[in-house]
């Protein structure tokens, strides 16, 4: 069963094999849990949303049509399931005022003397946990899941330009505070 | 030598025209700060690359499966009560209905010639007294009766359902 596509076994889980369901859940829940923990900063409220959109993909399989990847469709529910929790929680008016263009403040505080002994990769992953929701949702996407610029901007509704920019963003938000740190020698 | 961040990037992820390539491949020969840039902006890719994803807890499937299971029993109740109440309201429509019919049939004279004319005339009296303005009344409120009954038990059902299904 685990050597299936995505496809066979929502088809199985539509005849009627409810326990299929469990190797989709299986496939997704880590990628997708690291992308809301990103996105929502919080490790409870992240499996309480993962739980609520593996339900909602559940109910809501009659209406997926085969013509793209199921994992669009899926991050899809799961992208506006964390936007709704965000809204909800009142945290979305704090990661919107922080836009694209504004990645500054954490270039500053991580490139500062404080984080200097501190191992890179730990205050990469800092760095990623800091990002605004939209940012650490397109990272999670493209790294983790390895989804193509265009898969990414289908489920985030934006241009691929767009997911473009936000990616190379965060690149450079990395390359400056390896450069202003001197750590190229160090990774070399 | 100007060559921006975005064109490196660019270079990195394989979106460049052939000629585009070479130019920036020479520039990162020949020039040591596009060099380092575009070091440090191939390490900040491969260390993106390298975070690993985190883990939800061990029984996270199982309880997905479950209340997937719930749900699904929840949805069979569901239809089962509305079934029953329908049912009822469905026996009380039809009771009335052959009430109705009673009355006509037991008003009317079976042995005049005229029998269907008869039932006719009789059946549209018997609505026109039954929707009158003495019985309507009386008839509303047998009827919101039943439905508030109905309505009440219907969400004692659904908080019941809903208990189960959180718990």
């Amino acid at each position: 069963m685990k050597d299936l596509s995505d496809i066979e076994i929502i088809e199985s889980v539509l005849k009627g094999n409810t326990a299929d369901y469990t190797v989709i859940v299986d496939r997704y829940k880590n990628k997708s849990f690291t992308m809301l923990k990103r996105m929502l900063k919080n490790e409870f409220d992240a499996e309480e949303v993962l739980m609520d959109c593996f339900m909602k993909a559940y109910n809501n399989l009659g209406s997926f049509k085969f013509e793209s990847k199921f994992s669009t469709w899926f991050y899809r529910i799961v992208y506006n399931t964390a936007l709704t929790k965000l809204s909800s929680i009142k945290r979305k008016v704090e990661s919107e005022m922080q836009s694209i263009d504004d990645l500054d403040y954490l270039e500053s505080k991580y490139s500062s003397e404080d984080y200097c002994k501190k191992e890179l990769s730990e205050i990469v992953n800092k760095i990623i946990n800091e990002l605004p929701a939209k940012n650490a949702a397109v990272i999670t996407m493209f790294y983790l899941e390895e989804m193509s610029s265009e898969e990414i901007s289908q489920v985030l509704n934006i241009s691929v330009a767009n997911v473009k920019v936000i990616l190379h963003r965060s690149r450079n938000l990395l390359k400056d505070i390896i450069q202003k740190r001197n750590l190229l020698k160090e990774i070399l | 030598m100007n060559i921006s961040d975005e064109l490196l990037n660019d270079f990195i992820d394989g979106k460049l025209e052939t000629d585009e390539v070479k130019f920036v491949k020479e520039s990162i020969e020949k020039s040591p700060e596009v060099k380092s840039r575009y070091m440090a902006l191939v390490s900040s890719d491969d260390m993106l690359r390298k975070l690993e994803s985190e883990t939800v807890s061990l029984n996270f499937t199982q309880t997905v499966l479950q209340k997937i299971q719930r749900r699904k029993a929840l949805a069979k109740q569901q239809k089962r009560f509305l079934f029953v109440v329908l049912s009822f309201l469905g026996f009380i429509v039809l009771g009335i209905v052959g009430f109705i019919f009673y009355q006509v049939i037991s008003l009317s004279a079976p042995e005049s010639n005229q029998v269907v004319t008869d039932y006719s005339k009789d059946v549209g009296n018997y609505f026109s007294n039954l929707f009158g303005k003495k019985n309507i009344s009386v008839f509303g409120s047998v009827l919101s009766f039943i439905m508030l009954v109905s309505a009440y038990f219907f969400y004692e059902f659904q908080k019941k359902s809903k208990n189960n299904f959180t718990h």
